[in-house]
This record gives C-alpha cells, sequence and structure tokens, in this order.
C-alpha cells in the first residue's frame, strides 16, 4: 500500500538474471559474466548518487534457479561471486524464481519503509530454453503481466531487458517488457560471444547508471542507453524491429 | 597588544579580544565593533564625544594604551541530516556549470508583508550536482500591494534540457499574471486559473519555438515537440492580507503536477493542502502532469485559510516527497525548524537536509503568519 508513513528512501530494484548452462563456459561467456558483477560493483561505488537509490539482486538460471546475490547495496557488497555452471536451460525456472523472489524483496522493502519503484530485470541467455513454449511463454506471463482495472496479476511486475548471446531474436522478442518501452539487445553473427556479453555489460551498466540518476528527481527510473552507443557486436531491436 | 583569538564555541558575546580594556575614542564613537552590543541596545547612549575619525585597527594606532582589536564570532553551519543521510550527500563534489546562463546552484529570499514573514530557497539536490546539470526548480514570489501576496513555484521534468527555462517561465508568467488580474479585479474567486494555464504553455511553448527551431530550419515546431525538450510542474498560491473577521486570512492554490503546498498547524503537524504523490499506488512512479500541456480537464483552484501562528509552505517534490504525508521523521525535523521563521541562510540549509535518495532539486517558499 501507499507511504502512510513517509519513506525512508526511495529504491530501484535491478535484478540480473543470468543463464549458467554448460554452454556458457565456452567463448570466455562465464568469465565475462563473472566480470559483470564486479564491474557493477565498482561503478556503483564511483556513483555515489545512484548507489543510494539502486538495489541489485542476482539470480541465476540452468535447469533450476538460485539467488546468488540477494537483492542488496551492492557497492557495499564484498563478497567474491562466481557463477558455477549446471545443465540445462529451464526459462521456467528462471521466471518462477525471479518471481517470487521480486515478490518477497518489494512486500519486505516496503514492510521496512522504502518506497520501492518499479523492478527492472537484465536477461541474459546464450541458448534457447529446453522447456515447452507454452510453458516458459506462461512462466513470463505470470511475471509480467498485469491488470491494472481488475489488479490480477503481478502488481510489481518488472520491466525486462533481454540479452542473447545466442538464443534467437525470436525468442528474445518475447522477452521484451514492456513492448512499447524496452528492447533488447543480441549479437551480431559471427562475433565472440564473451566479447559480446562484455558489451553488453556495458550497456546493462549504463542502463543502471542512467536509470538511478534520473530516478527519484522526476525522471522515467527506467533508461536505455542511446543506440548509438553500443559496441560494434551488438544489435538493438525493439519488439516491432523484430516482427 | 593583545594576541588574537576567537571564540570556536561562537558564544554570544563570549568573542570578547581586549574586553578588559576601556573603549578607546576611536572606538567609543558609532564606529564601535558589533561585539559586545546586545541585541536592540542603542549604541550611542555609552558613545563619547563624537569625533570624526573613524575606526583604524592596531597597526596605524600608536597611542600608547593599544585600541581594542576588532574580532568575530559565530561558528560554520552544520548540514542537517534526517535519518540516514546516503552517501551522496556527503560525498558529491558540485559540478560548475556549463553556460554562464545556467540558473544559480542556490537562491534565497526572505522579507516581510504585512503580518507575513516570508522565507524562499531553491537549490539543487545531489543529483544536479553531481551531473552538472542546471536546477530545473524555480520559484517567483510578488505581492499586490498591500492586499495580495502571490507564490508560485515550478519544477522542471528532468528529461528536457530547456525545462530549467520552462520552470523559470512559469513560475514568474503564473506570478505576473495574477498579479495582473489581481490587480484590475481584486478577488480570489475571480480568478481566471484556466487562463493562467493556457498563458503559461503559450509562453513555453513560443519561447520553445524560438530557441529550438534555429536549428531545424523553417519547421515549424509543435506544442509536442517543445514538451520533449521544455516542460514544468506549477503551483501558485495566493494570499489575502486583508483579515476575516476571525482574523484568518483565506487563500487560493492551483496545482498543476507533483508541485505541492503543506500547511503547518500552530500545533505543529503537517497538513497536506494539495494531494499526496503515490498514495494508494502498489509501487512508485515518477510520472506527472506538466505544461505546455494543457489538462482536458478544468482544475480546480483548493481553497486555504492561515491563521496567527500557521504557515503555509509551496514546494516541489525534492521536499514534497521526502515529506510524504508530514507523519515521519522528515515532517517532525521541518515542523521543529519551522515553528518560527528562522533565519534565511538557516532555511537554506533547513530546505538542503540530507536524507538518502532524496537527491532531487529542492525548492521550498514558507509563508508564516504573526502570531
Amino acid at each position: 500500500m501507499a507511504t502512510e508513513t513517509p519513506a525512508k528512501a526511495k529504491i530501484l530494484p535491478f535484478y540480473l538474471l543470468i543463464d549458467v548452462s554448460f554452454s556458457m563456459t565456452e567463448d570466455g561467456k562465464i568469465e565475462a559474466a563473472n566480470k559483470i558483477v564486479k564491474e557493477l560493483r565498482n561503478a556503483l561505488a564511483e556513483h555515489p548518487v545512484v548507489a543510494d537509490k539502486v538495489r541489485f539482486g542476482i539470480i541465476d538460471f540452468s535447469e533450476d534457479s538460485q539467488v546468488v546475490v540477494p537483492l542488496c547495496d551492492l557497492s557495499m557488497f564484498t563478497q567474491e561471486t562466481s557463477f558455477a555452471p549446471r545443465g540445462g536451460t529451464s526459462y521456467v525456472a528462471a521466471f518462477n524464481t525471479t518471481r517470487q523472489q521480486i515478490e518477497q524483496d518489494v512486500d519486505q522493502l516496503k514492510a521496512d519503509g522504502f518506497d520501492v519503484h518499479r523492478p527492472a530485470v537484465f536477461f541474459i541467455s546464450d541458448g534457447l530454453p529446453t522447456d515447452e513454449e507454452q510453458d516458459w511463454s506462461a512462466a513470463f506471463q505470470s511475471l509480467t503481466s498485469y491488470d491494472r482495472a481488475t489488479k490480477s496479476g503481478f502488481a510489481y511486475f518488472p520491466n525486462v531487458i533481454p540479452f542473447g548471446i545466442g538464443a534467437t531474436p525470436d525468442v528474445l522478442r518475447e522477452l521484451i517488457h514492456p513492448r512499447d518501452r524496452s528492447k533488447c539487445y543480441f549479437m551480431k553473427d559471427g562475433s565472440n560471444a564473451g566479447e559480446v556479453l562484455s558489451s553488453m555489460a556495458q550497456i546493462l551498466i549504463q542502463s543502471t547508471l542512467m536509470s538511478g540518476a534520473s530516478f527519484g528527481s522526476g525522471g522515467p527510473g527506467f533508461v536505455l542507453p542511446d543506440d548509438s552507443s553500443l559496441g560494434e557486436n551488438v544489435v538493438v531491436a525493439d519488439y516491432e524491429d523484430l516482427l | 597588544m593583545s594576541p588574537e583569538i576567537y571564540d570556536h564555541e561562537g558564544k554570544p558575546g563570549a568573542a570578547t579580544i581586549g574586553g578588559e580594556h576601556d573603549l578607546g575614542p576611536a572606538e567609543s564613537s558609532s564606529q564601535a565593533s558589533y561585539r559586545d552590543r546586545a541585541p536592540g541596545e542603542d549604541v550611542a547612549h555609552d558613545a563619547a564625544p563624537a569625533t570624526d575619525i573613524p575606526a583604524v585597527t592596531g597597526e596605524e594606532a600608536d597611542e600608547p594604551s593599544s585600541p581594542e582589536q576588532e574580532t568575530w564570532a559565530g561558528s560554520r553551519l552544520e548540514p542537517y541530516s534526517v535519518g540516514d543521510p546516503g552517501r551522496a550527500a556527503l560525498e558529491v563534489t558540485p559540478a560548475l556549470p556549463e553556460s554562464p546562463h545556467d540558473p544559480a546552484d542556490t537562491q534565497l529570499d526572505g522579507g516581510v508583508h504585512g503580518p507575513f514573514v516570508i522565507r524562499a530557497a531553491s537549490m539543487r539536490g545531489t543529483s544536479h550536482r553531481y551531473s552538472g546539470m542546471p536546477r530545473q526548480d524555480e520559484y517567483a514570489l510578488c505581492t499586490c500591494g498591500q492586499d495580495w501576496l502571490i507564490a508560485a513555484v515550478a519544477d522542471g521534468v528532468s528529461a528536457g534540457e530547456l525545462s530549467h527555462v520552462a520552470a523559470a517561465l512559469a513560475a514568474r508568467g503564473a506570478a505576473g499574471f495574477i498579479r495582473d488580474r489581481l490587480a484590475d479585479s481584486p478577488s480570489l474567486e475571480s480568478l481566471p486559473w484556466m487562463d493562467m494555464l493556457g498563458e503559461v504553455a503559450g509562453r513555453i511553448v513560443l519561447h520553445g519555438q524560438r530557441r529550438l527551431s534555429s536549428e531545424e530550419s523553417a519547421v515549424t515546431l509543435t506544442a509536442a515537440d517543445v514538451a520533449r525538450s521544455m516542460a514544468t510542474t506549477l503551483v501558485v498560491l495566493v494570499v489575502e492580507m486583508t483579515p476575516q473577521v476571525d482574523g484568518q486570512r483565506r487563500g487560493s492554490v492551483l496545482s498543476l503536477g507533483d508541485t505541492s503546498v503543506f500547511q503547518l498547524g500552530a500545533d505543529g503537524a503537517w497538513e497536506p493542502v494539495t494531494s499526496v504523490k503515490n498514495a494508494g499506488a502498489a509501487v512508485s512512479t515518477s510520472a506527472t502532469a506538466a505544461l505546455p500541456y494543457l489538462p482536458s480537464y478544468a482544475v480546480e483552484p483548493i481553497p486555504v485559510v492561515i491563521g496567527s501562528g500557521e504557515g503555509l509552505f509551496v514546494m516541489t517534490d525534492g521536499v514534497g516527497d521526502p515529506l510524504g504525508t508530514g507523519t515521519g521523521v522528515v515532517g517532525d525535523f521541518l515542523a521543529s525548524a519551522w515553528r518560527e521563521p528562522p533565519d534565511l541562510l538557516s532555511f537554506g540549509a533547513q530546505v538542503g537536509f540530507a536524507r538518502r535518495s532524496y537527491d532531487d532539486d529542492r525548492t521550498v517558499v514558507g509563508i508564516w503568519a504573526n502570531r
């Protein structure tokens, strides 16, 4: 419910939802993934204005899905993190764990007196889901759909920004949410996936910094970097582009 | 000669270099230093026969009895923090503006009009100080003879690179428009509020078209084109100086977007005059209505009444958001700080309190009715 007692602080929650299936061990992808956490932490440490408002949670997925770093002020999180590759690529597990975690985190933050803004999920996958399309599609619906009129669905639904390093554009397209404001990023053919993931990390960090800076000063609170600032090995597309 | 000392604690009257000496002739005139004078004490009373010699510093005087040395008192203003101050308030070094036309980082005003004491402060938040972007908040204050007091506050929408200009146009334009109408027809009831919004929106669009189209050749920009570069919220408060029979004074508020007005009762309790942002929402949003877009519905003015010992505060969401409904620690802090009108610099420091994540530009115009 609303802020009956005024809030302790405004919070913009971000989640990094990352594929750790065995294929991630190829082309230096898992090393690039491990570096993302370190770079994000450094970026937040250098940007106190953003760090005051942004919380980060990290969830991995393969055939199952686990919370690697619970939602926290990443600039203060000193533990070393590295992803452990496992078998399978279950988008269902990924989306279900994320929904559950967002619900728990937002409820807790609100109970603790924080003013929570809409979460954002950076979704990174290097392959196609091993679940049936109707299943992962239903899990995604459960994560992202909400009807304001009837208040049915998931009121804390996140903005989702899919990043693909192997996942095909027609699958990634379905994970753009909301379709009119978010985008997806995928690798240019023939690029090295590990290097692409490093480029994508920069997009993700830029988005976090820009969102964190805009939010709370009347800005939209969810910003993607200008398309011209992408690495050469990354392609950006919105939902319409991919139809 | 006495060594130079000063009082670190800044106790009133405690900073007395050479205080044990008699007043020398050069200092006993109306040039006597301020240091030992109690507030309201008339200097002329203890003045020795006046001389025309201005007070000089110790170096030049070679009388055998060394004249007293002037000294200073006071101490550094301590920043306020409320709850967790966060990292930004402690770590951010403000960046200077790129353009010489940018508004000042901080603007302060204060004064008295009839029974009212007024304080106004507008300053960049840590976010704009960090990025070097200009202050996008503006206020305008004016009087209309001895009859009316007008305050307007505008908050430029952060995405627009010229929103600080929109805010200045809106605050000044609205205050001026209302002042002119009151001069013609001095009545709260007949104020043409929608005309005011239309006039201000028109000015923003005109200015935007002039300023933005130079690069884009002959194409005439639409209001929507201009709004992408410059947009602003607006709230206007008008207070009648003549009291009602019960001694209270009437006023009227018009608010578009998330700039707000709060009343501070004589009992120290906050009462929101305008609606509180995000009340009832599952997750909060920063979305707001803003000029030059005109609302599709008629915006209704909200009546207010201010009695003795009460205050009205017109503010942007930089302060309105952390204040919320006024029932938390920020409300307690500001209510205790603003029970009486503070001195101007203290008011500025109070508006600029540090609290984690509240890094937006801050503006408050406070109006106190004498007890």
